[in-house]
């Protein structure tokens, strides 16, 4: 049966084949029932704003599928990419729970399913069952602990090529597939925004890239990116 | 200390293990596996990170009201950066087990809890967009300095 952007849509939390192996849905049937009453589903295509930094909070977004990017701007308006958010994240839980604006705005990078769910009826889950608080503050500490990495990078990176090569291999060790020509890595990133999560420009991605790729380090076809020597990425990182 | 502080602490002060300590005492190392929460009665903490080559980063400064290590002890994670004693302080230790119980009891404290998380997530964020502000500000001030040199 085709359904928009050939997405698997799952309308009903209780009958997703796959909410055993996310963090935020794998709750106990009683729990993910009550969600699934006060979730909305919607269908998005890449490039759709769900919010935007700033925005008081209308309620949390589940990522069902596809992914999205989580960006903040500088005081000088330069945009960061602060996550990449995979499937089975939670999106805006933190400025909905303090009921404060959006520290980020989000962002679809390819087609997506999302379940919506208003603040008013979050909180009141939140209030009434200890097992959806449990695995919010899941999230949220795995949120956390996402962005103290970023922070690291950010931080105690000495180059860029360092801040680019552990980047590299962060992908490597999230979602990198083993061919006989390397690790194989699917980028859905332009240059720019591989730019702002590393906090630099478009134009030192670029340079750096075929730096790597002239070194035989890297190849990149299409949008894939193969990483043929991990252990001269690896030698780049210090932190 | 906030409100929310001031009702998780509350909560959990017939539970924890009251200690005084001097300035530079290390409450857990980047690392570590989590016992349990650290609640900041008086005093400061320091919040550092290192890289392989032993570079030390500090992150931020837990205040009075504080609680160390709560992301940890929810998600089972090691700690990510180091906590040590700033200033003298009183700290009250909990159990992992003892802490998840006690919280469990009540759903207004639960919410406390996702309240503390939120705001460490948000204070991430605000983290790296000082980061970003400061690399270009050093960045701006270099090629200032390069062009008055010519």
């Amino acid at each position: 049966m085709p359904s928009p952007y050939n997405l698997d849509i799952h309308n009903t939390c209780t009958e997703c084949t796959v909410r055993a192996e996310r963090l935020f849905c794998n709750m106990s049937a009683s729990s993910i029932a009550a969600v699934d009453s006060v979730k909305f589903t919607g269908v998005y295509p890449k490039g759709s704003l769900l919010f935007v930094e700033g925005e008081m909070p209308r309620g949390i977004f589940i990522l069902c599928s596809g992914r999205a990017k989580l960006t903040t701007s500088s005081t000088e308006g330069k945009t960061l990419i602060v996550k990449i958010a995979e499937p089975g994240e939670v999106l805006g839980a933190s400025a909905t729970i303090l009921g404060k604006p959006y520290e980020v705005s989000a962002e679809t990078i390819e087609p997506a399913q999302l379940n919506f769910v208003k603040r008013d009826d979050f909180l009141k889950l939140l209030g009434t069952d200890t097992e959806t608080c449990m695995h919010t503050a899941q999230q949220l500490s795995e949120k956390y602990h996402s962005a103290q990495r970023e922070i690291r990078s950010l931080g105690l990176s000495q180059t860029t090529s360092e801040k680019l090569a552990k980047l590299l291999l962060d992908w490597c060790a999230r979602g990198g597939e083993e061919t006989n020509k390397g690790i194989r890595l699917k980028v859905l990133l332009t240059h720019e925004e591989i730019a702002q999560m590393i906090g630099t420009t478009r134009e030192t991605v670029t340079r750096l890239l075929s730096d790597f790729k002239r070194k035989k380090i890297i190849d990149v076809k299409g949008s894939s990116v193969f990483v043929m020597a991990k252990d001269s990425l690896e030698s780049m990182v210090s932190i | 200390m906030t409100a929310t502080m001031t009702t998780i602490a509350d909560t959990l002060s017939e539970h924890e293990t009251l200690e005084r300590y001097g300035v530079g005492k290390v409450l857990f190392r980047e690392g570590d596996e989590p016992r349990g929460v650290y609640i900041v009665r008086s005093g400061e903490v320091d919040l550092v990170f290192s890289g392989r080559n032993g570079t030390a980063k500090p992150l931020r400064v837990a205040p009075e009201g504080a609680i160390l290590g709560l992301s940890c002890i929810v998600s089972r994670r090691c700690h990510d950066c180091s906590a040590t004693t700033r200033t003298p302080c009183e700290l009250g230790f909990i159990d992992r087990e003892t802490f998840l119980r006690q919280v469990d009891h009540s759903p207004a404290v639960w919410f406390s809890v996702l309240q503390l998380l939120s705001q460490d997530v948000n204070s991430c964020y605000d983290c790296m967009r000082t980061i970003r502000d400061e690399a270009a500000a050093e960045k701006k001030a270099a090629a200032e300095k390069k062009s008055l040199a010519v």
